[in-house]
């Protein structure tokens, strides 16, 4: 049991990273991103051709991911996510849906042409290196990647509670049009967070693809998760959604014992609407 | 001049219904056929989903689960107790109805959003449940695969080895579901949908019951929607969870509805007209070159239309109506 547990918590702290990436675009501009999962995909293929083809390490590799990704996201913003909000000023959340649907339906199937069907992963030297801590083991990757997810969450918190641009941001997520009153480039903030966003989704691909696998549908399932968390920890919630990730992680590990998988993912599903029915807010949130 | 109405109104009603009784006729290759079957099979299924998407207003992300029920029900009556899916096709509806209260009824508090992903998750859940389910009290499921129907070119039971049969059926329940959406939308519950849409807040002070008649309308869309399960399911001779009771789906009638033109009465047909032989010729195309190359440009697609056309074609198609209308009357008050 205590294997489970810890695992599930490890596990945690990616999730947490995946939510935290769409629980950003969400708070600050009310965008509901179906393609945060497919972000994720191509951070894992991206991490794996440069293993594959240079043997560039995943961890090094990282940057790269994340500096294409924000790429991805600046230009998504531009083309995509202005115009729409152009025209459906204070309606954008069904029509945003739509909108990254259509996009997680372009990135599933681009890798699908580009990659094929298969289910890929790469082998750095440290995989198997397993962690005894007691009677518990741990996989070393999984816990170097927990750290991280750890580590880069607290950063992105201080970033928004104290820096200037952190705090731009959280006044444009509670009030847009006050925000560009006092002088806030409204426009430069979304494409930042966007960026970001979709930066955080690739990050966390390039640290699971090391202990999982990637395929071209690989992201709907950890979208779903993200989903599931950030109603969990409450929408817009940054707190919420580390909280949220961890409870999730482990949650899911501990239910799956019981009911097995298929039977789990509808445990959550229906807590997501019991959630979204009753305490809207989020479990640990305040009204 | 009111004989002349008449005779150009029967005109209007008898025309496209020639085109329609005749196209079986004209368009020979099974092939095409079966392409505008898939057409008239989309356009009535966005319509019954626009009932609640469009005039009521609630985007909902588990109609793919009721198409699926209505299909999997006439499909285990036949397989197991040989009963006509024409029966089964009812009795699916109406198991339809009763999940569709059941879901819709707890969320209908919740706005836009959040009711569009509740009722994905209870249409993932069902799905879900499909998928991994391989038997029930010793009848077969069959989970992923799906349950496929031995071919047995019988009216009776739903089938035929030509396609001409299904393109009648498909075209019956089309009328069906234009002459439904028009009558709700000229009743009481279209009015009141309209309302509930428009402001929900005045509408209920002003005494509507929003939940009663959100409820009919889910009721209304869900029956019919599992019709279409059926007709599915006898169409292709099988029945699996993976197509039509995913959210992409439910997604596509959505989209239908909306580059037609919601709270519109042939906009989700408008919708499938364009986008499924489309989608169609592009799969011939570049699809069986490229696996998912059709479905990367259908994606592209989507979001074009959701950025650039927030309205709807119908609007575009009302004003240039409206322009001949205009036209018309000014030649006929020169004359």
């Amino acid at each position: 049991m205590e294997q489970v547990i810890v695992s599930g918590l490890l596990i945690g702290g990616i999730y947490a990273l995946i939510a935290l990436g769409i629980n950003l675009i969400m708070g600050v501009m009310g965008i509901i991103n179906f393609a945060h999962g497919s972000l994720l995909m191509v951070g894992m293929y991206i991490s794996y051709w440069l293993w594959t083809l240079g043997r560039l390490d995943p961890y090094l590799a990282l940057p790269v991911v994340a500096v294409f990704l924000f790429g991805l996201g600046w230009a998504f913003q531009g083309l995509a996510i202005q115009p729409l909000l152009k025209t459906r000023v204070g309606a954008e959340e069904l029509p945003s849906l739509l909108l990254t649907a259509g996009f997680m339906m372009f990135l599933n199937n681009i890798a699908l042409i580009i990659c094929g069907p298969n289910y890929k992963t790469i082998h750095p030297s440290y995989k198997d290196v397993l962690i005894k801590i007691g009677s518990i083991q741990i996989n070393g990757i999984r816990m170097i990647n927990f750290f991280v997810a750890l580590i880069l969450t607290s950063v992105i918190f201080i970033a928004l509670k104290k820096t200037d641009l952190g705090k731009k941001m959280r006044a444009t997520a509670q009030d847009r049009d006050s925000a560009s009153l006092i002088g806030i480039n409204i426009n430069q903030i979304y494409k930042i967070v966007t960026a970001s966003s979709f930066a955080l989704a690739g990050i966390a691909g390039g640290l699971l693809l090391p202990v999982s696998y990637t395929y071209p549908m690989v992201g709907e399932i950890f979208t779903m998760k993200a989903f599931i968390i950030i109603v969990l920890g409450g929408l817009g919630n940054l707190t919420g959604a580390l909280f949220g990730g961890i409870a999730m992680g482990m949650g899911e590990t501990i239910v799956t014992q019981y009911l097995g998988a298929a039977l789990t993912q509808i445990f959550f599903l229906i807590l997501f609407v019991i959630v979204i029915l009753f305490k809207p807010e989020g479990l640990l949130g305040k009204a | 001049m009111l004989l002349q109405n008449a005779r150009a109104n029967i005109l209007l009603y008898l025309l496209p219904a020639m085109i329609l009784a005749l196209v079986p006729w004209l368009i020979t290759s099974p092939y095409h056929l079966q392409i505008i079957i898939l057409l008239f099979w989309n356009a009535y299924l966005a319509i019954c989903w626009n009932w609640v998407g469009g005039y009521a207003g609630l985007f909902s992300l588990a109609h793919g689960a009721f198409v699926g029920i209505g299909g999997y029900t006439s499909t285990i009556l036949f397989l197991n107790y040989q009963i006509s899916p024409f029966l089964g096709m009812i009795l699916g509806g109406v198991f339809a109805a009763i999940l569709g209260a059941a879901i819709s009824y707890p969320c209908f508090r919740l706005r836009g959003i959040y009711f569009a992903l509740s009722t994905m998750a209870f249409g993932l859940s069902i799905q879900i449940l499909f998928i991994n389910t391989y038997s029930v009290w010793g009848i077969k499921i069959n989970g992923a695969d799906g349950l496929s129907i031995p071919p047995a070119d019988s009216f009776l039971l739903f089938q035929s080895a030509s396609k001409i049969p299904y393109y009648y059926v498909i075209v019956a329940l089309l009328l069906i579901s234009v002459f439904l959406s028009h009558k709700i939308r000229n009743s009481k519950l279209g009015y009141y949908l309209t309302a509930i849409n428009e402001n929900q807040e005045s509408a209920e002070s002003i005494g509507i019951n929003s939940s009663k008649y959100k409820l009919i309308a889910f009721i209304i869309s869900a029956f019919f929607s599992a019709l279409g399960g059926t007709f599915y399911a006898q169409l292709m001779l099988i029945m699996d969870p993976g197509r039509v009771m995913g959210i992409d789906f439910s997604i596509d009638l959505a989209l239908m509805s909306i580059l037609g033109g919601m709270q519109t009465l042939l906009g989700p047909f408008v919708g499938a007209l364009i986008i499924i032989p489309v989608s169609e010729y592009l799969r011939a195309i570049i699809g069986s070159k490229y696996a998912g190359s059709h479905l990367a440009i259908y994606g592209i697609m989507l979001m074009v239309i959701v950025i650039y056309f927030p309205q709807g074609l119908s609007k575009y198609i009302n004003n240039f109506v409206g322009k001949f209308m205009q036209a018309t009357r000014k030649r006929k008050e020169l004359a």
